[in-house]
């Protein structure tokens, strides 16, 4: 009888220990780390380009090591968007979650922070053909904003980030979440409205926006060539738009861009032909 | 290729272009990606067999043509890579096929500074599909050189205390980067599970397969352009 009650009650204090020690473990990787997002302003245009901040913060009392990987191309940074607070789905920006890439370890002292800033704005859709199978579409599409930009039209919007944590001698990730931020997005009117309409339901305007690039291939000439006119015509037809500085900017980087590739493309054509 | 990283003579062991006798970058690891039906085992030294055999895929080398010396480009921008690669391989699309995929595992580069594992390390990038969405690219480039300590190398055994001493496998990197090319994603989860095999991201990456999921996308073509 008492070996029997000995050995419920070291059962009993064996489980409350485990129990407090779960507690415990949980709270502390949960309080270790906190991440925070902002928006730089609290509205937008809809199709204005934004700026979000993500910091991560240390709440503990000692020091923190994990994987330095605080972007959107490692892919460990997570964002997500919802209309009402409650069904969040995944945005995906340029590049995002498609970088191979070792990190180094980041340490932060106890009220030490990290800030890292993205644009959430030209969103990579998954483009998956209709002739597929409906289940490889719904796993394709499933959790994940299917329209080109974030925010697609003027509204409220909920937004809030994750983030997988590498922490030093752990071989799994602890993932931590922000909490939602509301962000106003606004109709334009008048010349700004028109603008917005002609760009509105194409996501390579979204791209070239953002990145001051073309999304389109470099083989498909045509079809760059196209929306380059269409960029041009724009800027051309409507100086003083509200979207036709931002346009103007990419445009800018744009033919940069292409003037650093041809200076490259005739430096690779000079040692082809002068070989060393 | 030619390597020049050795900008301060340090001869560092940190980059494998100086562990040499020579300055040449090694050739791709294409343990993974063998031109036989043999399939790769689910170990972390999978080596010489074929991780795209469950979706019929063989790869076969074809371009040692005129171009087996490309010089070596340091800190080259993201646009500047795909004029490097149709300025040097203008065999893309050689076997275009309706019936089949051809993957053209073209070369290595030293991606910008900020990201080329070089000696005034920031980071360093293993390798991207370039193009930013899923179905849209030209290709995807593999960084040779860069950021991965040769003590990794040698490991071939999954480490399960820290992230940091996984094998980060060449021959993984290049996998993957297909896997990409093809539409795969790093939650290529199959039904029930939380893990992508080859497809994880680097720091999560324990497997050298791909699952159902990025198979069935490979073999389906559904979110890849044919060029």
């Amino acid at each position: 009888m008492n070996y029997k009650f000995l050995t419920i009650a070291t059962v009993s204090f064996s489980l409350i220990f485990f129990s407090l020690y779960i507690a415990r473990t949980r709270s502390a990787s949960n309080q270790t780390l906190e991440l925070e997002l902002t928006a730089s302003k609290s509205s937008y245009m809809v199709g204005e380009l934004n700026s979000f901040s993500f910091e991560i913060s240390n709440r503990s009392d000692e020091n923190v090591s994990f994987a330095n990987a605080l972007s959107g191309g490692a892919g460990y940074l997570k964002v997500f968007i919802s209309k009402d607070d409650n069904n969040f789905k995944r945005y995906a920006g340029p590049r995002w979650g498609k970088d191979d890439a070792g990190y180094g370890v980041l340490t932060l002292k106890p009220n030490e922070s990290v800030k890292n800033t993205a644009t959430i704005f030209w969103n990579g859709k998954p483009e998956i053909s209709n002739s597929a199978p409906p289940d490889v579409i719904k796993r394709a599409t499933e959790g994940k904003i299917l329209t080109d930009y974030a925010f697609p039209e003027a509204g409220t919007y909920y937004v809030k980030a994750s983030y997988s944590i590498f922490f030093t001698k752990q071989a799994n990730p602890v993932l931590i979440e922000s909490e939602p931020i509301k962000v106003i997005i606004e109709e334009p009117v008048g010349e700004d409205l028109e603008v917005w309409n002609k760009i509105k339901n194409n996501g390579d305007f979204a791209y070239f926006l953002q990145e001051g690039d073309f999304k389109i291939p470099s083989y498909k000439t045509e079809e760059r060539e196209n929306l380059k006119q269409k960029i041009e015509q724009i800027i051309s037809q409507y100086p003083n738009s509200f979207y036709t500085e931002s346009l103007r900017k990419s445009f800018a980087k744009f033919q940069l861009s292409l003037e650093k590739t041809q200076k490259f493309l005739q430096k690779i054509q000079k040692e082809k032909e002068n070989p060393q | 290729m030619y390597d020049d990283d050795d900008f301060n003579d340090n001869d560092g062991a940190v980059l494998d272009g100086d562990s040499g006798s020579n300055e040449d970058v090694s050739e791709p690891d294409i343990g993974l990606l063998t031109s036989d039906d043999v399939p790769c085992l689910n170990v972390f030294d999978a080596n010489n067999c074929n991780v795209f055999v469950s979706a019929y895929i063989r790869p076969v080398f074809d371009l040692s043509g005129s171009h087996e010396n490309i010089p070596f480009y340091s800190n080259v921008s993201s646009t500047s890579l795909a004029s490097i690669r149709t300025s040097y391989f203008q065999n893309r699309a050689w076997q275009a096929s309706t019936d089949f995929w051809t993957i053209y595992l073209l070369g290595a580069y030293q991606f910008e500074k900020s990201r080329d594992g070089d000696p005034e390390y920031e980071g360093s990038i293993f390798g991207f599909k370039d193009g930013p969405g899923t179905n849209d690219g030209e290709g995807a480039t593999i960084f040779n050189e860069v950021g991965r300590p040769t003590e990794y190398e040698h490991l071939n055994t999954i480490n399960p205390i820290d992230w940091r001493l996984r094998p980060i496998n060449r021959r993984f990197t290049i996998a993957h980067e297909v896997g990409h090319l093809f539409g795969g994603e790093h939650d290529d989860y199959n039904p029930g599970t939380t893990n992508a095999g080859v497809m994880e991201d680097s720091l999560s990456r324990t497997s050298p397969l791909f699952t159902d999921t990025t198979i069935n996308k490979i073999r389906g073509g559904t979110m890849l352009y044919h060029p």
